[in-house]
Formats: C-alpha cells, structure tokens, sequence
C-alpha cells in the first residue's frame, strides 16, 4: 500500500489517498491531510464539516448523504466545495479520516 | 490424371461437408449459456423491433404471449446473408471489396451445384445434352454464372489481399495464414478460370467433365491447367472448414445462439433442464471466494455468502 | 505521431507504461474546457513504483513477484484460469459465446469505428477492440488448442510471460462492456464478452479484481446488504430523512413503505442513489404513492440495494447476489420486483440471470421504466408538462437499452412531460456509453477518474454538447436524463472536469424527477438547479 509523507509524517494510504486506518486519526492528522486539499488553516468551518463527518462515520460506519450533511452542518454545497474544493467525498471525507465511499455514489 | 481429378473432387465436398458438419455439432452441443443478447433482435414484434425493442418493454411482460416474428427474421438474415448489409453499414470501404468476394462465390457455388444438375440430366437423357436453344440458353447461363462468380471471387480477393498488406491496421493484425488464405484464394481460381479459357477446341469443358464424374468416366482427357485448377479448388474446399473461413457456420450461432438468443427461462422445459445439469457441474476455480461449503457443485458455490463465515 | 503499440509491448519487462495518452493528441471537443493539465496532475503516491503500467493509470493491484518461480507461478495460474474459461465445468455460463468469439474473427476491423474508447484516445492501438481480443485470441489457439507450428502460422502468437499477463488483466479494464463493436461486427464476435471473460478469469482464478468492485463492492454487499456500506440502520435513517425532506420540498405527505409483506411492488434502488441522488427514490415514493400502487422497500442483507457488480466481472458473484434479491422478493411474498434507474441491475436481475433463477426463485422481474410508462401514459398523475418549460436530452444506458432493448418507455414518458425534448445523434440501442461502463462509474484511484473523464466519457460529452447545440449559453438551464445510476455518477464527473455546468448550464438527472417535476400536486421547483 502506498505511504505518502504529509508535513513530515507518512501515512498509509489506499489508492485514492484515503487514510488506510481511520482508527489513528486525530486532529493532527486532519490538519496534514487538509493540506491535500490546498487548505493552508483549518477554519471553524472546517471543523465543523469534518466533526460532523466523523461522529456519523462513528455511528453508522460510513459517510453521510451530503444532502443530510448540508442541512445538519447549516451549509451549502456550494460552500462545501469552497471550502474542500475536491467536494465533500473525496475532500472532506480525506480530511475526516473517513475510508473512500464506496458504491455507486 | 483424370482420377486424381475426380478423387479430388469428391474428397473436397465431403471433407467440406464433414467439416463444416462437424464444427455446426460442436457449437449446437455447447451448454446453455446465460442471456447476452444484442438489440436490435429482429424476431421481436415488427413494431418493437423497427427500434430494437423487447418484450421487456410491455408492463408485466411475464404475462403476454410470445411472439415470435418469422418474418421480421428473415427480414433480416436474408440482406446480411446475400448482401453483408452489417459490413455495408459498418465498414463500406471493405464492403466493395468484401462483398464482390463473397457474391463470387456465391455465384461460382450455384454454378456448381447448376453443372452438376446439367450433367445428370444429360446422363439421363442419354449421354448427349440436347442443343436446341433451351439446352444452348441452360449451358450459357451457367458458364455465365460460373465465369462471373470466377471473376468477382477472383477481384474480390486480389483487392482483400492488397488492403490487407496496405493497411496497417489490418497488417498488424493479420497472421502468415491471413495472406496464405487469400493467395490460395486467388490462386486455385484463377487456375480454374484460365484452365478453363485456355483449353484447346474438343477439350472437354466444365460440364463434360461434371458429366464424366458421374460416370466416374476416367477416358475423360481433363486438360492440365483446367484439372489443377480443379484440384487446387476442391482442396481449398476441404481447408475452408479448418480455419476462420468457416465463419459462415460461426455467424448463423452468433446471431441466433447469441444475439437473438432471448429465450426467458420460465418458458422452456429444455433450459430448466439444462440449467439443473449445469448446476450440478463441480467448477475447480482457485480464488478462494469460488469455493463452496457443501459439496461444491454450481449449486452449492451459487448459494454460498463467502463474505460470511457462517454461511451460507 | 506516437508509435504504433504493439503486441509484444505488453510484455516488456521495464516498468514504463506501455503507451501514454498524451491529452494533445485526443480528439478535440466542440466547447474545448479548462485545460487538460489535471490528467497529469495526481495524488502524489503514484503507482509507477510497482507492476508494469499499461497507460499511466491502474485499477489492478497485482502481486509483484520478484523471483523467476514466482513469476512462473503465476503464469501457470493465469493458464490454468485460461483452459477452465474454455471448459463445460467451469464456464458453462458463457463458453458457447466465448468459443464463437475466438475461431470466427476475420481481423476485418469494422469493430474499431464503433468503439467510443478507441476513437476517443485519438486511436491509441492498445484500446483498440480488437488489441486485447487479439492477445488473448493467440494465448487460446497455443496453450487451450495445443499450439504448434501450423497453429502459429495460421492464428499468430504471442509469448507468454507474467508482464503480458498482467497488462492484459490491467486491459480488460479499458472496455466498457458497452458491446458497440459487437453490434457493428459482420460476423458476430464480441470483443466485449471477451474482456469480460479476461475479468472473470483473474478474480475467479487469480482472486485479482479492482477493489471497487470485488472487496468493497460485491463482498461489502454481500457482508453488510450494500456496496455503499450501508447496513439496513444506516438505510432506514438515510430514507427516513429523505422522506422528511421530499415532504417539505413537494408539500404532500411522503412515507417509504419498509418490508411490507404481500406487496406489489418490491422496488430495489441502486443504493447510491440514497446516498448521492436522494431526489431520485424520493421521485419515486412520490409517485408511485400518488399512483396508488402497492410497494414497498425491503431493509434485508442486498434487498435495498439492486447493484449487482458480478455482472461485470464474476460469475458466482453475479449468481450470488441475483440469488438474494429473489429470495428477499420470495420471503415478502411480492408479487414482482421492480427494478431502479439502474442499468447493470437491470440487465443482472431481469436478462443475465434469468437463467440461473428457477423454481421458487422465478418471481417476475420488470423495469422501472416501464412502471413509470404505465403510470405517467395511463393518466394516474396529474401533469403539467409546461413546469419542465427546459431543453432536456435523453442517454441511454446501454445496459438497459442495448443490451436489454427496454428503449421506448423512457422515451414516452420525456415525450409526455417534457416539451423541449431533443435526442442525442446517435441514439436508442446505437448509443455510445457514457464511458463509465461496466463499473469504470465507481472507480477513480491512480488517475482513473481522469482517464474516463477525457478518454472514456469524450464521445459522450461532445454528444451532449451537441445535443444542446442551439442553446449553450449557462444561462438556459438544460437536464440530461439519464436513468442509470451509473451513468449518472459518470456524467456528473464528466461535467465537473470539463467544468460543464459552469460553463453551458448542463445539469443532470434521472427519469422519475422529472417526472414529479411536472406534477400538479406537488409544490413546483422539486428539481434544483444547484450542481451535485
């Protein structure tokens, strides 16, 4: 499996780039995936989106419906691409440690 | 000489017709597959089919009546038997070679099969064809039929060889045995067509000698050239059935085994029947999700969850 | 000009890709986007490290053995998966259509011009038709026929070795399954069964399929009910939501029926479509409650999820799952099934496996589309067809149209609620694939997502283009229906990279949302138009 090196620290990561082992995260390990994404500084925008991903992740063992994540998290989609510009699945669910969704989504 | 001539014939057409039989037998007795057809399929309603519609297409399809649209069928055989209407739409540039080709052989087949009826009913009505203008008419219109499905098989071929060695597409693709096949093509044809054309006045022509090998008649003089064209031609025969060539046998299975196949399940004993005995087949596969836990028959793999420890 | 890929190129031992799709050299589309640089752009871990690249993007994750016998092994593997291909025990499922596929080819190349991938690589030789067939053709003749001189001479060869085997299982990825040069053949050879037969035999032999497929698609479904990963909880709160949400957006009260026994209508979604297209079984439950029709869904292990990924790689996986959704249909005692905007499950549930369902396990299988047709051309809804007042195109999936010939009933339902319906050149079952085919919709990793975007999806994206020719501008908003959730994944992702909505106003979308869009008795706007 591939390991990228992200402000000095290697991951293990799947093809995509996902975190191979969504058990190690933390919020350093956001902080250094968010540079993937070109996102110099976490906001608390950020936060939110990624906390909100990782408590349903937690509860349900996979991503959210991004339909459900804009109405829970009060933004819109449009926002969400702001502020993760590879969208909420491949951008902020990379940041949130959570593994790639997979399925026809 | 002249025996060797006649063998040849013979072994020709028969080597042609076992091998031609025998490849037929060989892909009808292949076990059932599962559905993997390609629409348009004609045999559909006529109004379903003119857009390449299938009964899936009528709420609770289970519930109609099935029909089966013979004539929609050989609606659309016939053009892509006669005239390869798919090459025609598909690839036009190979059409007007291809096409020339295989009407040649077409042609030079039913001047085959017209001499060898002339020759019979001279054998019947004693051993002289009648002149007159009807027995002059019949002997014309064959040897015309023959001399141009000579010529077209002839050009035809000539001009798939030429593209074959021109393209590069095609060249990259094409094996020793591509070339060997036209040139064989070409070559047995035209020693036919110039054995024929040259042979000397009183030389005996091509329905003298159909008649003489109904009469297995060796006093029959076969001209050289005329006798090894016939030889070359009866064993290109006999090797078409070996190679590719016999994609004749292959199309009709294609299509009516394959494409046009649409058969559902529920409706036909013979498929219940075949899918319980393909069941039963025990497959050897290595990944480990091919395994069962029972007996490891189709059956049992089918019914087995590998991504349950538990089962099944 | 590139040099012209060859056979023999696939079995090079260096570990530079085998042919490189330059963007420069790929046909150009009719509204040229933003630049091509992000086919070269990628996620920094790149695959080059290991395996024998084909092309620069991967989906196989191969062993890379480094010893002679390792790689001998292997090789001896893949042979051995090649004669059970070609035998009654093991392939009974498709060995009449694969045998007529390899003695009959006239290497004629009237397949090529048919072939979405072939033309839009600017006619890169590896994705030709016929590259792969032919490879694997010569492999047949020699070590399935027993080989020889004659053979060789009369069909060609090629050597052996775990190189070539490798790329060739890499190659089977670069078909759509779309079964265009099948149609187009004179003689009936079938390319596409052929990479499907290449994919079968590496994950039933080799146990060597892309991820996205076999680990977290077919085994995911079969673990916990669906390839999204969604278990029957995560399902029954994902559509509780979306009922919540299709009650506020339509103003009409929306109940999804769960595991209603004795129904009518058992109906299985494509999952996906939950998670990513909500609007779109929301579209559904409007209706068909609006319809009267007696339905529900089922939250057993696969049965709210009609995906059926065997179809396009794995025999036993596509049995398999077929198996459960007619059992789940058995157990509710329904009366049918009925089949989502989803064209591999129809093809899967309703044609390929239809000869593997017997017994109690024949319970009658039908299209979404046409209930739709019925209920939309039977006057059960009141219509207002002026509320779809946008210039709307159809795709069609090949799977369902194609290879299945359900083509009509879509049609009829565009015609009878959208008035500025116009069709794509060429459609119906002469269709080109969205270029996300036989899977390629739910695979991205190591640049893949960016190889189907600018060479899988081109032939598409300029058919929409052009179907739309009249009105570009972003300021006239235009819906391309594509009832497959397949396609649609492809054409959302074929739309963002060429920045498509952005700039010509594109949207996309399914069948049954425009239909509820032209409903009187919901709240007009039910479709957005906000990108997704």
């Amino acid at each position: 499996m591939p390991i990228v090196e992200l402000n000095g620290r290697p991951y293990h990561v799947d093809d995509n780039g996902f975190l191979q082992d969504p058990q190690i995260w933390n919020d350093d390990v956001a902080r250094d995936f968010a540079t993937t994404e070109g996102i110099a500084e976490m906001t608390d925008e950020h936060w939110k989106l990624v906390r909100y991903l990782r408590e349903y992740y937690l509860q349900f063992g996979i991503a959210p419906m991004v339909r459900k994540l804009c109405k829970e998290t009060g933004l819109k989609l449009a926002r969400v691409y702001e502020l993760f510009p590879s969208g909420p699945a491949n951008g902020a669910c990379k940041v949130a440690g959570l593994p790639k969704p997979t399925g026809c989504v | 000489m002249t025996v060797f001539v006649y063998a040849a014939i013979v072994f020709g057409v028969l080597a042609f017709a076992v091998g031609t039989a025998a490849r037929a037998v060989q892909y009808a007795r292949q076990p059932m597959h599962l559905r993997w057809e390609l629409y348009p399929v004609p045999h559909e309603r006529a109004d379903r089919a003119a857009h390449g519609g299938s009964y899936f297409e009528q709420s609770e399809w289970w519930r109609q009546p099935r029909q089966r649209n013979l004539r929609g069928e050989l609606a659309a055989m016939l053009p892509e038997m006669l005239l390869l209407k798919a090459l025609r739409e598909f690839n036009r540039g190979l059409w007007y070679r291809s096409f020339p080709f295989h009407l040649g052989l077409y042609l030079l087949a039913a001047a085959a099969v017209a001499l060898l009826a002339l020759a019979g009913a001279t054998l019947g009505l004693g051993g002289a064809w009648p002149g007159g203008a009807f027995g002059r008419g019949c002997v014309t219109a064959v040897t015309a039929v023959g001399a141009a499905g000579l010529a077209l098989a002839i050009a035809g071929a000539c001009a798939l060889l030429l593209r074959r060695i021109q393209d590069p597409a095609l060249r990259a693709y094409s094996s020793p045995g591509d070339f060997f096949n036209l040139g064989f093509f070409i070559v047995a044809l035209s020693a036919l067509g110039l054995g024929w054309a040259t042979r000397q006045d009183g030389a005996p022509g091509a329905l003298a000698i159909a008649a003489g090998l109904l009469r297995w008649d060796l006093a029959v003089p076969i001209p050289a050239l005329l006798g090894a064209g016939i030889v070359l031609s009866a064993l290109l025969l006999a090797y078409i059935p070996l190679t590719h060539m016999s994609h004749f046998v292959g199309k009709y299975f294609t299509y009516h085994a394959v494409r046009w196949d649409d058969a559902p399940l529920g409706e036909a004993r013979r498929l219940r029947t075949a899918l319980s005995a393909s069941l039963a087949h025990r497959p050897t596969w290595a990944a480990s999700h091919m395994r069962g836990r029972g007996d490891g028959t189709w059956a049992d793999v089918v019914a087995t969850n590998p991504s349950r420890e538990d089962g099944p | 000009m590139r040099p012209r890929t060859k056979f023999s190129d696939l079995a090079r031992a260096d570990r530079e890709p085998v042919a490189r799709i330059d963007p420069a050299d790929l046909p150009p589309l009719s509204s040229p986007g933003p630049p091509p640089a992000k086919l070269a752009a990628a996620w920094p871990a790149r695959m080059d490290a290991a395996g024998y690249p084909l092309d620069g993007t991967r989906v196989l994750a191969f062993p890379d053995p480094a010893t002679k016998a390792e790689r001998d092994a292997l090789v001896g593997a893949f042979l051995s998966g090649l004669e059970k291909l070609f035998s009654r025990e093991n392939n009974w499922t498709f060995l009449q259509p694969l045998l007529l596929s390899m003695e009959h080819c006239a290497r004629c190349q009237t397949c090529s011009d048919a072939c979405h991938v072939f033309e839009s690589s600017g006619r890169e030789e590896l994705y030709r038709p016929t590259f792969r067939s032919e490879i694997f053709r010569r492999l047949y003749f020699e070590h399935v026929k027993g080989g020889g001189l004659v053979s060789a001479w009369q069909h060609g060869r090629v050597e052996v070795t775990w190189p070539l085997v490798a790329r060739l299982g890499e190659l089977a990825y670069r078909c759509n399954l779309c079964r265009r040069c099948a149609q187009a053949c004179p003689i009936g050879v079938d390319n596409g069964l052929i990479a499907h037969e290449i994919r079968k035999l590496f994950s039933q032999e080799l146990g060597i399929a892309p991820t996205e497929l076999h680990a977290s698609g077919s085994m995911l479904q079969m673990k916990v009910g669906s390839s999204t990963g969604m278990n029957a909880a995560a399902v029954r709160d994902n559509a509780s939501f979306i009922d919540e949400e299709m009650t506020e957006k339509t103003g009409v009260a929306v109940e999804t029926p769960w595991d209603v026994e004795g129904a009518d209508v058992l109906l299985i979604h494509n999952a996906g479509e939950i998670l990513s297209w909500p609007e779109n079984p929301g579209a559904f439950a409007v209706i068909l409650n609006a319809a009267g029709i007696s339905w529900t869904m089922s939250s057993d292990i696969a049965g709210y999820d009609s995906v059926n990924y065997g179809v396009w790689y794995d025999d036993a996986q596509l049995a398999r799952v077929a198996r459960m959704h007619a059992e789940i249909a058995k157990a509710l005692k329904v009366k049918k099934i009925v089949v989502g905007e989803c064209g591999h499950a129809h093809k899967a549930l309703l044609v390929v496996a239809d000869r593997l369902l017997d017994g109690d396990l024949r319970i009658p299988r039908e299209s979404a589309l046409t209930l739709l047709r019925d209920i939309v051309a039977g006057g059960r809804l009141r219509l207002d067809p002026s509320r779809n007042d946008f210039p709307v195109t159809l795709h069609d999936p090949c799977n369902v149209v194609r290879l299945m010939g359900v083509v009509e009933p879509q049609r009829e339902v565009l015609r009878l609620v959208c008035p500025r319906f116009r069709e794509m050149t060429p459609h119906g079952v002469d269709n080109y694939c969205c270029g996300g085919g036989s899977g390629f919709a739910v695979m991205g990793g190591n640049g893949f997502q960016d190889w189907r975007s600018q060479v899988a999806g081109r032939r598409k994206l300029q058919q929409v283009l052009d179907a739309f020719s009249d009105c570009l501008e972003p300021a006239v908003r235009k819906y391309v229906c594509a009832p497959c959730s397949n396609c649609k994944g492809q054409i959302r992702d074929l739309l963002a990279f060429h920045d498509v909505w952005r700039r010509h106003g594109i949207m996309y979308g399914g069948l049954a949302e425009l239909v509820v869009n032209a409903m009187k008795d919901v709240n007009p706007g039910f479709i957005e138009w906000e990108w997704r």
